[in-house]
């Protein structure tokens, strides 16, 4: 099958096009200054906090979901043999 | 000190997006496509962090820290993927890869 590589560039700035209009057009509820905390700049600890009390649940879930795609990967790449 | 306007996070996002997308579309090669398509991810990442960081809050983040997570999972099965690909092929060729089809 032959790419047509015009074809995709075509599409991909059309993309673009629609999304950055998008975007700029949007007025986004911002502020003007980036709220920051000049005494103690770091967010590790609230993202640990969040991670540990919120989003407990969903940590869990990703271990089981990255054991499952480890085991997955290495039966995949070991192969059995010659299959 | 005035911040970088989220817009412009958003068009970086829109612009990555839009390079792995081509990459995507282009490309025969398994491994430029998972490089493509990790592209697209992380431009969904900076979008993630850009509204957390303007918005004070850290869901944002975390969320990114989960896409991350969810991003390296993804990729390792996919060279998995591959590697029994290239074992039955000698080569990773995703035209000529028909063997999902029925």
């Amino acid at each position: 099958m032959q790419i047509n590589r015009p074809l995709a560039f075509l599409v991909c700035l059309l993309f673009v096009a629609v999304v950055v209009t998008g975007a700029f057009g949007t007025s986004w509820n911002t502020v003007s200054e980036l709220p920051e905390n000049p005494a103690d700049p770091s967010n590790i600890e609230g993202i640990g906090m969040l991670i540990f009390t919120h989003f407990v649940a969903p940590f869990e879930v990703l271990s089981i979901v990255l054991l499952a795609s480890l085991i997955g990967a290495i039966y995949m790449a070991k192969g059995e043999g010659n299959r | 000190m005035t911040a970088i306007p989220l817009t412009f996070y958003l068009g970086l996002a829109a612009l990555l997006f839009s390079i792995g997308l081509y990459g995507v579309m282009t490309h025969k090669s398994g491994i430029r496509l998972i490089m493509c398509i990790e592209l697209m991810l992380n431009s969904a990442n900076l979008n993630l962090v850009a509204f957390s960081s303007y918005t004070d809050t850290l869901h944002g983040q975390v969320f990114a820290m989960f896409s991350i997570a969810l991003a390296a999972a993804e990729a390792a099965v996919g060279f998995a993927i591959f590697m029994a690909i290239y074992r039955m092929h000698d080569k990773i060729n995703l035209d000529e890869l028909n063997i999902l089809r029925w």
